[in-house]
């Protein structure tokens, strides 16, 4: 048996332990378009032209060079030449099978909604969105789709969620966490409202047009980027709770999604000492923002944090206050994919794994 | 029932408070009108004296960017780190089920402010 053989036979235990039992639910998988030419036919005539003429080749990539080429892992390159993502064959043999995920939640990331032409940006996302929905998640029953909206206009993001929103596999609509702007200001309220009435999630993923900057400033290494964008998983959800989102929309809920989770219980304890001396200034914030973030926010285990004592991990989730709040994920094909046989420590009890893997996602994402 | 007097009804001008003592117990007295409110003037929170902070109103809101200031009632507003009581329960605003401060039976009787105690 050579070393792959070898190899591929450990993995391959380790993925039918997962199965034994505990259904399966993945809350962050990237799937998305080769390239530009993908969406051509999706795209108006007008847009067409404008990609042709301009030589318009899709948004420029990120300012940090990544680890692995394309941020992906070495092994997810679909013998088909595509990119990593963007052969949905591949990735059901490669991921949903290998691994026996039975819902997955896939996340687009393509920064359209940034695009200066907020014009061709909204016909960029509307065009993406049909091409995942037919070419993604019309094709396999496990996937669960998110869709883009351009953002920055919310009367167009609005009626991107109206005139797609309502399809049975659409269950999310999906934004970059470092967007130049802190999403519960007034004005992308329009943009909750129509996402609440369709019953969607608002999922607020790792990432941003550069230069995306954390907290002081604009990092100077990838791993400073890799590590500091979640400061702004944390700004975008005290954002929302300090503009009273959820006063105005009661059913909303938000997946904070790639920006760690363990930072949550300082955050909470932090957030509430803090509420309660400045209530005057922000006096519709009736309850205490650990009681919303608990009510309204998820969030994604991956890249999970990997304390020296795994243990410490466990109190971490115990000081949250609740069993509901974490979502599984693995973040395929990306390089800092998170493994479902390994990622969550052995210590953690089987009912909250149980919910983690599973029961949460199902419950906030509605999954049938 | 021990009636005490604490001090002259005119010592506490309308909507001012007045630190007193009480058997060595530190008592905050609030005036609104006629009414004189006493609550114990140690905050639950650090233990600042609620005598040294703000007396104003709640703020009301059912929307953000509404701010309405509640008249009706007064609230004490802790000096230290801005704990919000109401004057006329004790409560604390921001968890009044489970935070609150002693408030003490007041009467006015001859122009005197009187604390009943059992």
């Amino acid at each position: 048996m050579g070393e792959n053989s070898l190899e591929k036979s450990s993995l391959q235990a380790e993925a039918s332990r997962v199965g034994s039992g505990i259904e399966l639910v993945d809350c962050d998988v990237h799937g998305g378009i080769n390239s530009i030419q993908d969406l051509m036919p999706y795209l108006p005539d007008v847009w067409q032209l404008y990609v042709r003429e301009s030589g318009f080749k899709g948004i420029p990539p990120s300012w940090y060079p990544k680890v692995k080429p394309n941020a992906a892992r070495s092994d997810s390159y679909p013998p088909s030449g595509r990119l990593p993502g963007t052969d949905l064959a591949f990735l059901q043999a490669h991921h949903l099978d290998f691994w026996k995920i039975d819902c997955a939640i896939v996340n687009p990331l393509f920064a359209a909604d940034y695009l200066p032409n907020i014009d061709f940006g909204a016909a960029l996302c509307s065009a993406y969105n049909d091409y995942m929905i037919e070419n993604w998640y019309e094709k396999d029953e496990r996937l669960y789709g998110s869709i883009l909206v351009p953002f920055r206009e919310p009367e167009l993001a609005v009626q991107e969620i109206e005139r797609v929103g309502g399809h049975p596999k659409v269950v999310q609509i999906i934004l970059l966490v470092c967007a130049g702007a802190l999403y519960g200001q007034r004005r992308f309220l329009p943009i909750w409202k129509a996402a609440e009435k369709k019953g969607l999630v608002v999922g607020i993923h790792w990432g941003g047009v550069e230069p995306t900057r954390a907290a002081g400033g604009i990092p100077t290494y990838y791993l400073e980027h890799h590590t500091n964008l979640a400061q702004a998983g944390m700004a975008q959800m005290v954002s929302f709770l300090c503009e009273g989102v959820f006063e105005s929309c009661p059913d909303l809920r938000v997946a904070i999604i790639e920006c760690g989770m363990a930072w949550l219980p300082a955050l909470m304890w932090r957030l509430d000492k803090d509420w309660r001396g400045c209530r005057m200034e922000v006096p519709w914030m009736k309850r205490r923002p650990s009681e919303s973030i608990r009510e309204h926010f998820r969030f994604t285990t991956q890249p999970i944090e990997e304390p020296d004592n795994p243990a410490h991990l466990v109190q971490v989730i115990e000081h949250m206050g609740a069993d509901h709040l974490l979502l599984f994920a693995t973040d395929y094909p990306h390089w800092d994919f998170d493994s479902p046989a390994r990622a969550l420590p052995r210590q953690i009890p089987e009912p909250l794994r149980q919910r983690i893997f599973c029961q949460n996602a199902l419950e906030f994402y509605a999954l049938s | 029932m021990k009636r005490q007097v604490m001090c002259q009804l005119e010592e506490i001008p309308d909507g001012t408070m007045k630190a007193v003592e009480l058997e060595s117990r530190a008592i905050v007295l609030i005036r609104k009108g006629k009414e004189v409110f006493a609550l114990r003037d140690t905050c639950p929170h650090q233990g600042a004296r609620l005598s040294n902070g703000v007396l104003t109103s709640r703020r009301l809101s059912s929307v953000a960017g509404d701010y309405r200031a509640e008249k009706a009632k007064q609230i004490v507003r802790c000096p230290w780190h801005n704990w919000e009581f109401d004057a006329a329960s004790g409560r604390c605003l921001h968890d009044p089920q489970r935070l609150r401060v002693a408030v003490y039976r007041t009467e006015i009787e001859n122009g005197q402010v009187v604390i009943v105690t059992s």
